[in-house]
């Protein structure tokens, strides 16, 4: 009967109703439509994140991220090429790149700048790491004696693309060793850290500058990133002495920091979002309840209690909330399969410098969030509103002109 | 034959406008069980404020009213809901009724609200609406019926509470004299018929002429009672 009641009661006045339902399914669609924005860059984000640098994720030796040792090549992953096998053989593992990681001096035959160096196979990773950002020339792929240098060291240096320059790195054994090298390419990433430092050589070459077999790391590429978790477990499980970072952790910096920056962000855009609904069920919500004020003093007469009451309008404005909430996420559905089909263009986010394309990405779980936090403010508005008649007497109520 | 109410020095004042009204003063009256009772007086006279008091929707301010012999002062929240809920049926000078209901669910939501199983309640309802007449008028809601035909529903929500008392707001106020003398019969049937206290706060002389005792009201206080 109190559904009979609170259903009916939305066509009580047409035009009121229409407000309320309006108030509700824009505050609905903005939240699902921020959500699915947020998330969307997210995805850019991460997609430039893992493409660009360092895969799904990364394996080490165990313990070797978090010391700092004297002869880090000790520490390297021995025989990587079985290594390598093993971890193509866990499901959901597309690519592996065996990496190293060294300090070496650059030159340009006048000048030395002291830089590091990362030795990578260049032809498969020309087609996983696709959003790298070559500013000049082209990625390393099968120059064998190919370097693609940082935008910032190759300014220092004053070379371009077809320079020659020579890289000085000692052996693990703490001898000097050299290579002259082409420039092939100009990188960007957005990192002035790494920009102005950093400089990629096929692995072979930086194996037989270190004088090692040895791989510091293998970067891994999944089919499905959400795949992670139990690929992580696969590896740590399977191939022991190894462990596995997801590449949040490696890209705190850019990605995990944009993830708490837009979700602070979020959280701040939904908490005046519910105020503005709150606001605007309160505001329809009294103006009904004031017309009722009669019909509560006649339910109050009659035995009902003030929470009895409350229930009553509650369900009243959660059924309206209900209502708006679906109208809102119809509507974001339907805006986000005609005008937003194709993205939208984003100026460049952290770590990118070039605009993006980004999509809302919408979920059922973001849906049924907003719906939820919607209905709850609904309800709240509507509570607000029925405690002001409920302060008044029953006698007064049912004197008041309806 | 027991008391149903028992005032004494029942006081009572509102604020209008910084103006102390004063709406009853040292009220002291007994209404016995099972009559029909007449609160008479002219507009402003205190009858339905005093009614109010007995129907426990109005706080005691001062003296005390007793019901089946305990001081209303005495009984909680809960209590007064629940007298209210089973042992007191309303009809007011406005009907009340809720206007997305239809006259049968009107009648039906405070048996709900009783918890009456659905087959007691489906036959209640019916019983109570062909009783004041209603019985081709299930389906209507209370915008598509006269004045009369409201007031009969709102008869008929009273009556199938199955309450000890019904407490009349001046019932026959907003409708004509033959509608108002239709509605004043029923109120008498109740009482006659079904053996249902009935107190009705009215200035219709054929009320007071009907009525098993009156209590007449002038400026708050008894000038009169039989």
């Amino acid at each position: 009967m109190l559904l009979t009641v609170a259903v009916r009661s939305l066509l009580r006045n047409k035009r009121r109703t229409a407000v309320t339902l309006a108030t509700v399914a824009v505050g609905t669609a903005a939240l699902f439509l921020f959500r699915g924005f947020n998330t969307g860059l997210l995805y850019e984000y991460r997609n430039n994140a893992v493409h660009a640098h360092y895969g799904n994720g990364q394996i080490n030796t165990a313990g070797y991220r978090d010391k700092v040792l004297a002869k880090p090549w000790e520490a390297w992953i021995e025989n990587p090429q079985s290594v390598l096998e093993s971890l193509l053989k866990i499901p959901g593992v597309e690519k592996v790149f065996p990496r190293v990681e060294f300090a070496a001096l650059v030159s340009n035959g006048t000048r030395s700048l002291g830089s590091r160096g990362v030795g990578i196979d260049g032809r498969s990773e020309s087609d996983f790491f696709y959003t790298i950002n070559i500013v000049e020339g082209a990625a390393l792929r099968d120059s064998a004696d190919g370097i693609v240098l940082g935008r910032g060291l190759a300014h220092s240096l004053d070379v371009k693309v077809g320079s020659r320059v020579t890289l000085l790195s000692n052996t693990i054994h703490g001898t000097l060793n050299g290579a002259d090298f082409d420039v092939v390419g100009i990188f960007h990433t957005g990192s002035r850290e790494l920009d102005d430092a950093f400089f990629q050589i096929q692995l072979p070459e930086a194996q037989r500058l270190l004088d090692s077999s040895r791989v510091e790391k293998i970067s891994v590429g999944l089919s499905h990133h959400n795949d992670w978790p139990r690929v992580e477990r696969e590896i740590e499980e399977k191939i022991s002495g190894l462990e596995a970072t997801p590449f949040e952790i490696l890209d705190k910096i850019y990605y995990q920091n944009s993830v708490d920056f837009l979700n602070a962000q979020y959280a701040i855009v939904r908490a005046i979002i519910l105020f503005v609904v709150i606001l605007g069920i309160f505001n329809t919500a009294t103006s009904a309840i004031l017309e009722r004020t009669q019909e509560i003093g006649m339910l109050r007469a009659n035995g009902e209690s003030k929470k009895d009451i409350l229930l009553l309008i509650g369900i009243e404005g959660g059924f309206a909330a209900c209502l708006g909430a679906i109208l809102g996420i119809l509507s974001v559905v339907v805006l986000n399969s005609t005008l937003l089909r194709d993205g939208f263009f984003m100026p460049p986010g952290p770590g990118i410098t070039r605009s993006f394309k980004t999509f809302i990405e919408l979920q059922v779980g973001m849906a049924l969030e907003a719906g939820a936090l919607v209905l709850v403010a609904g309800v709240l508005g509507s509570l607000l509103a029925a405690t002001k008649v409920l302060r008044t007497s029953i006698s007064y109520a049912l004197r008041q002109v309806g | 034959m027991h008391k149903l109410f028992q005032g004494k020095d029942v006081t009572l004042s509102y604020m209008m406008d910084d103006v102390k009204v004063e709406a009853l003063k040292n009220l002291s009256f007994e209404i016995d069980s099972g009559n029909f009772t007449c609160l008479a007086g002219a507009s402003g006279s205190g009858k339905s404020t005093l009614l109010n008091l007995l129907g426990l929707i109005e706080p005691m301010q001062a003296g005390e009213i007793k019901y089946l012999g305990r001081s209303t002062a005495e009984l909680n929240e809960n209590e007064l809901n629940r007298i209210r809920r089973f042992e007191i049926g309303f009809v007011f000078q406005s009907f009340h009724l809720i206007d997305v209901l239809t006259a049968e669910e009107n009648v039906e939501y405070f048996l709900v609200r009783q918890g009456v199983a659905n087959e007691l309640r489906k036959e209640l309802v019916r019983s109570a609406l062909e009783w004041v007449g209603l019985g081709d008028h299930v389906r209507k809601r209370p915008g598509q019926m006269s004045g009369g035909q409201r007031q009969r529903v709102a008869i008929a929500r009273a009556l199938a509470k199955q309450p000890r008392v019904i407490l009349a707001d001046e019932p026959t106020a907003n409708l004509d004299s033959k509608t108002g003398d239709d509605v004043l019969q029923l109120l008498l049937g109740l009482c006659r018929d079904r053996g249902c206290s009935v107190v009705m706060a009215s200035h219709d002389p054929q009320a007071m002429k009907l009525a098993d005792c009156l209590i007449r009201l002038r400026d708050g206080q008894m000038i009169e009672e039989k």
